[in-house]
């Protein structure tokens, strides 16, 4: 994974390429625009973040090389947009209607937790991420089409060209998979 | 959110509140959608496709200057085309020849003739009346045949889906010929040829009735004992539309009929298919002519 990684990096800075741009942008955007919801939680405002960040990518990959760790550096700066987006829209809304102001600020003053609490929660998203990049894409497409999209079993079989069967034990696995991943961390944190 | 879950419903709990705190871009979030946003600001086309592009640019312009370079020095004459529809229309060349160009016809000639010939040519039916000069022999390019003159007065019926190409003489005297010279034909005033592609011959006829061929001129229709078949193929070229004749026998027959009221298609084949003992069907492309049922 990495080592294809950096070969597209490389293309991308050295030979301008936009097929590896491409490919790359397929490889992550799914994932950072889950990460960037996670923040904004609107579509247009999470396209817009990671579409941002690909276009940086883009001007500046000259400088590519600089990036340690790509996928450490992605999620970083996914996380900074998403917050520095929210604060815009905040203000912005604080400009244009003062009615809503008290409402946004409302709104936040009840839902605020403890930043111990945020920071956990943030870490647990972030290992949740992670496992679910690290299962099998067709795991992982299955797994989010029934738990996120809320499809029955047979539209996912049917989609997928697979039995409910499989659906199910695909399921199953990314299930298994992703409690595993929380049980270490809880253990470690015991 | 607890801080430490050691019960298997705790980690259940918490794994179905991480996967609806997000969820996956769909519809015109998808990945493959989103990225057309982003695509107007890549440099586009690909760097490649621009060196690609020059390349084949630069080819394009050489080849142009090259063609128009072989025009000029080859083809130095500019040509001029005039086509009709459902209308007739009358041409005046530069060397003083008059032509009507019959309707779905077209004629192409030089701005200026050489001094050499008068070369033009024809798709579908036309009347000269050439100017005398017997130092420039005029010719009428055809699709089949070629028809050469000095000075006369002739008609030429080469429409391209018609199996013969017919020549009649009005005045003067002309030369009828096919592209490889393996046929030729003189004719005489009030005499016609007609030519077919398919045997490569040549038939020389006396047409009684040569003025009646340029009846069109007028837009009037005269046939004079003509079979049907040759009628309907005059039809189809005055109108545009594809007439087909079922029957050799009926091709055959012979009619007379004179149209002079600039009557329609459908209004002449009503009055010829008494005469002719025909019926006609308007099929989807085309008209069928169909002996008359007992």
């Amino acid at each position: 994974m990495d080592e294809s990684i950096n070969k597209l990096i490389h293309n991308i800075q050295n030979h301008d390429s936009q097929s590896s741009f491409r490919e790359l942008y397929n490889l992550f955007y799914n994932r950072l625009f889950r990460i960037a919801y996670y923040y904004v939680r609107k579509d247009e405002w999470a396209q817009e973040v990671v579409l941002d960040f690909f276009l940086t990518v883009w001007q500046k990959r000259k400088n590519l090389n600089e990036i340690n760790e790509w996928e450490n550096y992605c999620f970083i700066s996914i996380k900074n947009a998403s917050l520095n987006l929210l604060e815009k829209k905040k203000r912005e809304e604080q400009v244009f209607t003062k009615e809503t102001f008290t409402d946004v600020c409302m709104d936040t003053s009840s839902s605020v937790t403890s930043p111990e609490e945020e920071l956990l929660n943030e870490e647990l998203f972030n290992l949740y991420e992670q496992a679910l990049s690290e299962l099998p894409t067709k795991c992982r497409e299955v797994y989010l089409a029934i738990k996120e999209d809320k499809q029955t079993y047979a539209e996912v079989a049917e989609s997928y060209h697979i039995s409910r069967k499989t659906v199910d034990a695909q399921v199953q696995k990314a299930t298994l998979r992703l409690k595993e991943k929380l049980k270490k961390y809880f253990q470690q944190n015991k | 959110m607890s801080n430490k879950p050691t019960t298997e419903n705790g980690i259940d709990r918490i794994v179905e509140q991480l996967t609806s705190a997000t969820h996956s871009p769909r519809g015109d979030f998808s990945a493959e959608k989103s990225f057309k946003k982003l695509a107007p600001y890549l440099p586009r086309p690909f760097y490649r496709t621009i060196l690609f592009k020059a390349l084949a640019s630069a080819a394009a312009v050489a080849l142009l200057c090259l063609l128009t370079w072989h025009y000029v020095i080859n083809n130095p004459i500019e040509t001029i085309t005039i086509r009709t529809l459902a209308e007739t229309k009358s041409i005046k060349l530069p060397d003083g020849t008059q032509i009507k160009l019959n309707r779905y016809s077209s004629l192409t000639f030089p701005k200026s003739f050489s001094d050499k010939e008068r070369v033009v040519s024809l798709e579908g039916e036309a009347y000269f009346e050439v100017s005398k000069d017997a130092k420039l022999p005029f010719t009428v390019q055809t699709q089949e045949i070629n028809v050469q003159v000095l000075g006369t007065h002739f008609n030429v019926d080469a429409y391209p889906n018609s199996p013969t190409t017919k020549t009649t003489l009005l005045e003067g005297s002309v030369k009828v010929y096919n592209h490889q010279k393996t046929v030729e034909t003189i004719l005489k005033p009030n005499e016609c040829a007609t030519y077919s592609a398919a045997n490569g011959l040549v038939c020389q006829s006396l047409s009684s009735e040569a003025k009646n061929v340029i009846a069109w001129q007028e837009n009037k229709l005269i046939f004079t004992e003509m079979p049907v078949g040759e009628i309907m193929n005059e039809l189809s070229h005055t109108f545009n539309t594809q007439i087909k004749v079922s029957n050799l026998k009926l091709y055959n027959y012979r009619l007379s009929a004179r149209f002079e009221q600039q009557e329609t298609l459908t209004e002449i084949l009503d009055l010829l298919q008494s005469a002719g003992y025909f019926n006609y069907k308007v099929e989807k492309d085309f008209i069928k002519i169909e002996p008359k049922q007992q």
